[in-house]
């Protein structure tokens, strides 16, 4: 380390040192031979030729003496030596070098003098053979206006230049690849769509008339008796192992098994086995793509595939909605499950688009169904679907289950309860009903005061007189003064009457409105 | 040879009824929307129309207009899908649609409706 | 001539723009990726769907389609008997006759045998004064109510048939828009999905009906307009509905539904106080005021969309009127991001806060400065004869292929998607139109929104104040409400 800054010390001195030396000329000649331009300096060459001669294509002009020949102010020093040695080799006579500063002849001492004054002043700086290159930043300070500016931060610039250059570059590669990726990859898309249509539709083509001579030829017997090779030999050679070929016979069995009846539906089920389809759409419930499960979850619905229940059992949960939401309609349809346990133990909430699946299924088995257990569901929107069922269906039997948890329960509860009361025309009590009345849900107090509209008693009118006096609600004021009018319209009149707030001279107008009561 | 035209959008369904009138010697036309079902009224002559109510571009009720409108004796069969709502069916009797077969149906018993209206 | 600052500004601005066109790629290349894979799970998703299920189930929603009219005596009731024919049984439908100057009400009432009713609603919506509600003593068009009121814009109109509708969901639709049969029960497909998140509001495709033929509310046969303007619109509607909104809606971040053809949640919209009418882009702020609202109450939500082509409208294939479309929608874009500027980059919004509103800003509000910006700096380099101009020809050149690359994709999307438009030539125009349009009609496109920034920094419409501050809280529109009836009442 000391050894170090002992060097570093030395070196410095040195330096200090050289700085020092005294300066000594150097013959400006000596840096003219080198072929370097000295700022403010330039030469015209001179010479007196034999008459006649044309020495034109040396680059010499005739000048105002006769026979001599000049050239034009040249900048360097050995141009003007190069050619005076041509002159001299070809005509033998050497002519004159004058050097000229700032335009104005000058003697060689005066040049020298000149020249030293630059370098002492460090204005023109010797260099051992260096490369002339005037582009370079910095190198040379300008004398007189003759040299061209040149800013010092162009360095700077020139950097700042170069990112953007980088940047358009990389840029560019990006967006060029990318473009490339996206055109191949929605090429490949486009033609692999393409083909399929085609070829759907050709096997569609092959399918209908093998399918309608079975269907039509074939008593259920006969087709009972076939064997698989049997049925294959009437349908395209080779195509049984092609899956898309059995993937478009499925979906027109299944097409024509909704819209076929009688033995129909059973000859088209018994094809199915008969081929192994069962078996491909058992397949697909192992795919990872999700809608290729959901179709062999459909398929196993449509085509009864009574066995694979266990495996839809696996997607009840499943957090995709329409691999649960089909996996749940298919074990309704397929298992005898008369308790609807599979509903009753859903996690997620249902939806709308499930509570329609489901109705839908529901519906036509209602008679072997108990929905009972789905009002004891943990799940929320599960037991109001229960309650929801219980009106759809009309099943009268649960009122009474209905009449008994009424007090307990949520308001999307009580609102489907209320409903259901209404459209049964019972309830046990109605003084549960008027407690509700006092509730901030908008919803729960109109449904409640449309049951007391329908199966109110005298006791009624008072309370919903109070509380359409009491509301700022528009709804609720509406249903309670829809309700009093029907339920009595004499007492409607005794309390509107007279009224003279504008909200219930309205709505006391569209009550008696005739077109309004029609619809 | 009698002329029966079908108009049906699901193919599959379509060919099915014309394979099976076909065996009971009838001259089948299918056509899959509404607007080639009208032509196809114009051009076919036929003896009796199968149609469906949901078929694109038209519905049902306004090809049976058409039919009443073009030669109000041919006999019309109406084929409707569950959920289809009633004002629809009743509509399409009260303009004159001889018969209503809700799907799903017996291809079968379509056969022997068509027969008895077309020999009526 | 040059000074050192001149020159560093340059370089800057040379930089941002470079790295504004690298965002606004990246930003387009996530689009086409995200919207292609929401297309792709919708077209699955549509596989297991029974619509006609829904037309008739006891558990589907009831809808109310609220169409505001105003001088459209030509079309009305053509258009409100085919609203009246829709395929779903609990539904609506509410015609709002704006104040209009012709004969509208005339002929409304002759053709449906409507008769004025005391019809009681709750105002809770501000909107014009309602002259009279008419119901039809024909009971086959029990489904309509007609509400003629005092001229006040679209949204007072909306506004109004908010007030009256009665249903689950309310539809807002242009009354001389075309419906598919369908479109009620696919519109209500994301409604009754959802299991854990409330949706508040639906948007759909708008399709562009010029020149295709129509018959009884449905497109028959799809054939690409005549004039270029026309055929422009066509590819943009492609880009904005198929890539851009389905691209948001896979990271549940749209912000904007089209006004001609909308689904929300009735209870949501009279939550936040219907729409905004002072400001020209209410479509966009209603959804917005809506997201901000279950933000702030902390509940999940969704906005969901449906790509299925069920509307189509007929677009203006005249300069003129689209410069004030265009001009309005920029209008609207900024008035809205300008009330809800509150939501910008605040974490506690979520996508809302911090990636929708940050496109907007930046791609849909500033891309007409920016654009012209970059124009002129690139004259500017070319002219004074900096080499840096070759970066910038270089870039622009890049854009260009970018933005063809981007349109192409989107009719591309539409043919895997839906192939409506069958016909080869109608094709091959499209494409021409796809090369032309970055130097025919991008330029008016960058003039018109410029007009648009220009227009609002003038102040059309006068309600500075209200702008300047925003809203502080997504139900703050109920006290605007207030001040106006108050200031009305003065």
């Amino acid at each position: 380390m000391t050894v170090f800054l002992l060097l570093l010390f030395f070196s410095a001195f040195a330096q200090e040192g050289q700085d020092e030396i005294d300066f000594i000329p150097v013959p400006i000649e000596e840096v003219l031979l080198k072929g370097r331009e000295v700022p403010g300096v330039s030469f015209v060459y001179s010479v007196s030729l034999p008459q006649g001669v044309d020495a034109y294509s040396y680059a010499l002009r005739p000048s105002s003496q006769t026979n001599t020949w000049v050239t034009d102010t040249l900048q360097y020093y050995t141009d003007v030596k190069a050619l005076q040695d041509s002159v001299y080799s070809h005509y033998e006579v050497s002519g004159d070098i004058q050097a000229f500063l700032f335009d104005e002849m000058i003697s060689e001492e005066g040049l020298q003098s000149y020249f030293d004054n630059l370098v002492r002043n460090e204005l023109y700086i010797i260099e051992e053979d260096r490369v002339e290159d005037d582009t370079k930043v910095g190198e040379l300070i300008i004398l007189g206006n003759k040299m061209h500016f040149k800013p010092f931060y162009r360095l700077k610039i020139q950097i700042l230049s170069d990112i953007r250059m980088i940047i358009l570059i990389s840029f560019l590669a990006f967006f060029v690849f990318a473009a490339i990726v996206l055109v191949i990859v929605i090429f490949i898309i486009k033609t692999k769509k393409r083909n399929k249509d085609v070829l759907v539709k050709r096997f569609k083509d092959l399918c209908y008339e093998p399918l309608s001579n079975l269907l039509f030829e074939k008593s259920l017997e006969e087709i009972q008796e076939m064997t698989k090779g049997d049925i294959a030999a009437v349908l395209p050679k080779n195509l049984m192992d092609n899956s898309l070929f059995n993937d478009v016979l499925i979906q027109e069995i299944i097409s024509l098994n909704k819209n076929m009846k009688g033995d129909f539906k059973q000859k088209l089920k018994l094809i199915y086995r008969k081929l192994d389809l069962d078996k491909h759409t058992i397949q697909k419930l192992s795919s990872k793509r999700w809608d290729i499960i959901t179709t062999g979850i459909v398929e196993i619905n449509e085509m009864d595939v009574l066995e694979a229940e266990e495996l839809v059992n696996k997607f009840i949960n499943h957090d995709n909605f329409y691999i649960r939401s089909n996996a749940v309609a298919t074990l309704l349809n397929i298992s005898g499950d008369s308790n609807l346990k599979v509903l009753a133990n859903q996690k997620y909430p249902l939806s709308k688009w499930q509570q329609m699946i489901y109705y839908r299924i529901i519906r036509y088995t209602k008679d072997n169904r108990n929905v009972s257990l789905l009002l004891e569901s943990e799940n929320q929107s599960v037991r109001v679907f229960g309650i929801k069922l219980i009106r759809y269906l009309g099943l009268v039997d649960q009122l009474e289950v209905l009449n008994m948890r009424y007090a307990e329960s949520t308001d999307p509860e009580k609102i489907e309860m209320l409903r259901c009361f209404n459209m049964f025309g019972y309830v046990d009590s109605l003084e549960v009903v008027y407690a509700d009345l006092k509730s901030d849900n908008i919803p729960l107090v109109t449904e409640a005061i449309t049951l007391i509209q329908n199966i109110g008693e005298k006791i009624s009118l008072t309370i919903l007189f109070e509380l359409s006096q009491l509301t700022n609600e528009f709804d609720i004021k509406k249903a309670a003064m829809k309700a009093i009018f029907h339920l009595d319209p004499i007492v409607f009149e005794e309390y509107y009457g007279h009224t003279e707030n504008d909200l219930e001279l309205r709505i006391s107008r569209h009550l008696k409105d005739p077109v309004l009561n029609n619809v | 040879m009698k002329n029966v035209l079908i108009i049906e959008d699901d193919k599959l369904i379509s060919s099915l009824v014309r394979f099976r009138l076909n065996k009971d010697g009838y001259n089948v036309t299918t056509v899959d929307d509404g607007i080639k079902g009208m032509n196809a009224i114009d051009t076919t002559n036929p003896d009796l129309i199968i149609t469906d109510v949901m078929i694109p571009f038209k519905n049902g009720i306004e090809i049976i207009n058409y039919s009443k409108k073009v030669n109000p004796n041919v006999p019309i069969i109406v084929l409707s899908s569950l959920g289809e709502e009633e004002s629809t069916v009743m509509e399409a009797f009260t303009l004159g649609a001889s018969d209503f077969v809700p799907k799903p149906f017996n291809p079968n018993e379509l056969a022997i409706r068509v027969q008895r209206l077309i020999n009526n | 001539m040059y000074s050192l600052l001149f020159d560093i500004l340059i370089e800057i601005l040379g930089i941002m723009f470079l790295l504004y066109s690298f965002c606004i790629i990246v930003s387009y290349l996530i689009i086409t990726v995200l919207s292609a894979l929401e297309m792709r799970d919708h077209l699955r998703k549509n596989k297991f769907a029974d619509y006609l299920d829904v037309v008739t189930s006891p558990v589907s929603p009831s809808i109310s389609i609220i169409a505001p009219a105003y001088n459209e005596g030509l079309s009305i009731v053509q258009n409100a008997k085919s609203l009246l024919t829709l395929h779903y049984s609990k539904f609506e439908v509410i015609i709002v006759n704006d104040g209009s100057k012709d004969d509208s009400v005339e002929k409304m009432i002759a053709s449906f045998d409507l008769v004025k009713t005391d019809f009681a609603f709750n105002p809770s919506i501000a909107c014009k004064e309602i002259r009279a509600i008419y119901k039809s003593t024909n009971r086959s068009f029990a489904k309509l109510t007609f509400v003629d009121k005092e001229n006040g814009g679209k949204a007072d109109a909306l506004n109004a048939g908010i007030n009256v509708s009665t249903m689950d969901i309310i539809a807002c639709i242009d009354v001389d828009c075309i419906l598919s049969s369908g479109s009620l029960t696919r519109m209500a497909r994301p409604f009754m999905e959802e299991t854990n998140r409330k949706v508040i509001a639906v948007g759909g495709v708008i399709g562009v009906a010029n020149n295709c033929e129509v018959k009884d509310g449905t497109v028959t046969d799809y054939r690409v307009p005549d004039t270029l303007l026309g055929k422009f619109q066509v590819i943009e509607y492609f880009r904005s509905f198929l890539m851009g909104r389905m691209a948001w809606t896979r990271i549940n971040g749209l912000m904007l539904i089209s006004g001609a053809f909308g689904f929300f949640n009735r209870e949501v919209v009279l939550k936040v106080g219907g729409y905004l009418p002072q400001t020209v882009g209410e479509d966009m702020e209603l959804i917005v005021r809506m997201r901000r609202y279950m933000e702030e109450e902390n509940v999940p939500y969704k906005v969901g969309f449906v790509p299925d082509p069920l509307c189509w409208t007929e677009v203006p294939e005249s300069e003129e009127i689209l410069s004030r479309q265009r001009n309005r929608w920029m209008r609207g874009t900024i008035e809205t991001l300008q009330l809800h500027k509150k939501i910008a980059m605040n974490p506690k919004y979520g996508v809302l806060g911090m990636v929708s509103y940050p496109f907007w800003s930046i791609y849909e509000k500033s891309a007409p400065i920016m654009e012209s910006i970059g124009v002129l700096y690139t004259l500017a380099m070319i002219i004074t004869g900096d080499f840096s101009a070759i970066y910038l020809v270089a870039l622009f050149v890049l854009i260009y292929f970018f933005a063809v690359l981007i349109s192409s994709f989107s009719i591309l999307y539409e043919q895997l998607a839906y192939n409506n438009y069958k016909n080869k030539d109608d094709l091959r125009s499209l494409l021409k139109v796809i090369l032309l349009e970055p130097f025919i009609i991008h330029p008016r496109m960058v003039l018109w929104g410029l007009k648009g920034h220009w227009d609002f920094l003038k102040g059309k419409g006068g309600w500075g104040v209200m702008i300047r501050s925003g809203f502080k809280k997504a139900v703050d529109k109920q006290d605007v409400d207030k001040q106006e009836v108050e200031v009305s009442q003065n």
